[in-house]
């Protein structure tokens, strides 16, 4: 974190929020670049290279989810989205289109912190290795193994594929409909009692309390989250 | 429409020659079998025998077929009783006479069948016209709304009258051109050639207007439809045959006087209940104000002092009493959010705007989602959870039903003593899901307990805890609008509340194969 501060771009109209944003993060280490237009902040994805975006997606110039599909087709860096927009359906299109995440207005600036972190953490990450470790939790992907704190557990292979995805995108939503397509294939994918009841048998094997999910969490009506803990890098 | 018109313009040619040629097959006949009898009959016998073919006429044809059958029957006998037989024409004067006789006698005697006949069938027809007339009335009352009554008259119309039928309704403001339009038409190509000038005259005639459609018999008729409060609209019936005659233009007029008071009385009802929405979303707009300019104005106040506080000498300040105005800048901002979000789900529930998004949902689920969220904001409440092992899944929007536990888990904590049991518990009944949230030490007295839910009502006991009251009244619209209940129960044994949510119970979808590869 010393070495040289993560670049973010703020794509935001709001002067107040900008100047909230801006002040924060400064003050956090992070170099900051700023456009009040879609238009302008496509153009600096190009120009300056951020680690990380926040995108507002309620632009003047144009609808933020389409920003995410342009972003998308010449960059891979990070979205998070933040919008005053907060139901399900504006969610889930801007994760469709390929943001990585999504925070609501008004937000605790921890909570966006966190975010950040676990984004510029993805952008270096290396691809999951064979054992995942998250606090307490060791899952072995390959010996279809769990241990916990309450000893050890053999997975089913779908339990491993679901797993797997989570892991790919740990500390990020995956929706329903990702899930459904990628481990069940895309005719199951209206089918999301399949999910609910199968998250619930998994929560039953890898959470301590399944009624307080500390690793698989849901995201209300949009899908789920794996929460990193602890030693938190995935070993080869 | 064309082809059908020239095939039924054929076919009522032959049904009006139709009856002559049977007559005379029938005596035809007759006249042989008579013949074969001729030995044993003289001409007076046979005179009364065929006065039979003309009763036969009569009853089954008429009066006019009646007198030809009886001109046939004479012409008949003649020609073969009396002599010189095989030729026309009398050998003496009583022949004559007693042919006469039955000429006179058949026309006389088919007359009067006839007329029987005609009277008969006047009285059936009157009684399926009445009991035609009384299923419509009984399909019309059962009908729900104008849109519906319009469907249910021009498709009965149309099957009893085999015609092309149109029912314009009267607008409320409209005077005269312009004021009708189409409510309904079967078929639907009807509406093309509706004479608006013919229905207006109509109206302003108070009776049927017809007009010739087409140079074969069919006519288009413009009923006129009056009930007590004026004009209501005008039935357009274009038929041929089926509603010829003052009997049927009587039965089509009594219809319209029907669908009149009908439409009228559908019209009243639905303008009424308009009124009463109205009013009720003035009463709720009016509290709505009240309300906002209290619970806005507080917290914003909040807001804005400590913010300048900090601001005007930011030296005065200690990091101490710099932490305490942030923090309350922080709980006021917050208390602002939450009330901004309650009155967002308020207003969705009273316009109709909710969107319910049902998928299937595991209870454990929905309730570690609300518990969690509770447990990660407030200040730290020690929630216990205890569901049994399995549970139907239920169908419902997920987001709304956590809200709504959300509310109850946040009221719990709110309005108990800081060291309350706050519960949730979940179990199956005969065919409901039911969701407790128990809380220790709050009580209700019981004439307090269904208004809990009303928008805005905060309990006496309650209010001095900071709320808009509005967090009950969305639980309650949320849990509607998913056909499920909620009530407030108090629980003396163990003393506390437990608000209950209950869901009706599902047929369960397909079991996925969990566990294949």
């Amino acid at each position: 974190m010393m070495s040289s501060p993560s670049r973010i771009l703020i794509v935001e109209d709001d002067p107040q929020m900008l100047r909230f944003l801006r002040t924060s993060l400064a003050v956090h280490n992070y170099a900051v670049a700023e456009s009040t237009t879609g238009r302008g902040g496509l153009a600096m994805v190009s120009s300056g290279a951020p680690d990380v975006i926040l995108l507002d997606l309620g632009l003047p110039d144009m609808d933020g989810t389409d920003l995410v599909g342009q972003v998308r087709a010449v960059s891979s860096t990070p979205i998070i989205i933040i919008s005053c927009r907060d139901t399900v359906a504006d969610k889930i299109a801007a994760l469709d289109h390929g943001a990585d995440d999504y925070v609501s207005k008004p937000f605790d600036m921890g909570e966006l912190l966190a975010r950040i972190r676990s984004a510029l953490r993805r952008g270096t990450a290396k691809g999951v290795g064979s054992v995942f470790r998250s606090g307490d939790l060791e899952v072995d992907l390959i010996r279809r193994e769990v241990k916990s704190g309450s000893g050890t557990v053999r997975l089913s292979p779908r339990e491993v594929d679901v797993l797997r995805l989570l892991v790919t995108h740990a500390d990020k939503v995956v929706t329903h409909q990702t899930i459904l397509k990628e481990v069940w294939g895309g005719a199951q994918i209206d089918n999301t009692h399949y999910l609910r009841i199968f998250i619930g048998r998994l929560r039953q094997k890898i959470e301590p309390d399944p009624a307080r999910p500390r690793h698989i969490l849901t995201e209300s009506g949009v899908g789920y989250r794996l929460k990193l803990h602890g030693q938190r890098e995935p070993e080869d | 429409m064309t082809v059908h018109r020239q095939r039924s313009l054929a076919s009522r040619g032959w049904r009006r020659l139709f009856p002559y040629a049977a007559i005379l097959l029938v005596i035809g006949i007759m006249g042989v079998v008579v013949h074969s009898l001729a030995r044993w009959v003289t001409p007076s016998d046979t005179s009364m025998l065929f006065l039979l073919p003309v009763l036969w006429a009569a009853v089954t044809f008429g009066r006019w077929p009646s007198v030809f059958a009886a001109l046939a029957g004479a012409g008949a006998n003649n020609f073969l009783f009396f002599p010189p037989r095989f030729a026309f024409g009398f050998e003496s004067l009583h022949d004559f006479v007693t042919l006469a006789a039955y000429l006179v006698m058949a026309v006389i005697t088919g007359n009067l069948a006839g007329r029987l006949g005609e009277q008969l069938s006047i009285a059936n027809t009157r009684s399926e016209e009445m009991s035609a007339l009384h299923q419509i009335g009984r399909k019309i009352t059962a009908a729900v709304g104008t849109a519906e009554i319009g469907r249910v008259v021009v498709h009965e119309v149309a099957a009893l009258t085999r015609a092309r039928v149109v029912l314009l309704l009267q607008g409320e403001k409209g005077q005269g051109e312009g004021g009708l339009s189409v409510l309904a038409a079967e078929p639907a190509s009807a509406t093309d050639d509706i004479d608006h000038a013919a229905a207006e005259a109509a109206l302003a005639a108070k009776a049927p207007v017809t007009l010739q459609t087409s140079e074969d018999g069919y006519e288009t008729i413009h009923i006129p439809m009056h009930a007590t409060r004026g004009a209501v609209g005008v039935l357009v019936v274009e038929c041929g045959t089926p509603c010829r005659g003052a009997d049927r233009r009587r039965l089509l007029m009594t219809l319209g006087d029907q669908v009149a008071v009908a439409l009228e009385n559908t019209q009243i009802s639905e303008r009424m209940a308009e009124t009463e929405i109205r009013l009720k979303a003035d009463r709720f707009r009016s509290t709505l104000l009240k309300s906002v300019s209290h619970d806005f104005r507080s917290p914003l106040g909040t807001i804005l002092g400590a913010a300048t506080s900090l601001l005007s000498d930011p030296a005065a300040h200690t990091d101490e009493s710099r932490t305490a105005l942030l923090t309350t800048i922080r709980i006021a901002a917050e208390r602002l959010n939450r009330y901004v979000h309650n009155l967002l789900d308020i207003s969705r529930i009273e316009s109709g705007a909710l969107i319910i998004n049902r998928e299937w949902i595991e209870v454990m689920d929905l309730v570690s989602v609300a518990v969690q969220r509770i447990e990660s904001t407030g200040p730290s409440r020690a929630i216990a959870v205890s569901l049994p092992r399995t549970l139907p899944l239920v169908r419902l929007d997920f987001v709304l039903i956590e809200q709504v536990l959300v509310n109850l888990l946040d009221n719990a904590a709110k309005f108990s003593p800081a060291d309350a049991r706050i519960e949730v518990s979940a179990r199956e009944e005969s065919d409901a899901v039911i969701i407790d949230v128990f809380n220790e030490g709050t009580t209700v007295p019981t004439p307090d307990l269904e208004r809990l839910f009303d928008k805005f009502y905060r309990s006496p006991s309650s209010r001095t805890a900071d709320g808009s009251g509005l967090g009950l009244a969305i639980c309650r619209g949320f849990m509607a609008a998913h056909g499920g209940d909620i009530a407030a129960l108090p629980d003396p044994a163990r003393g506390g509340m437990i608000f209950r949510l209950t869901f009706p119970t599902e047929p369960q979808p397909e079991e996925p194969g969990l566990h294949d590869e």
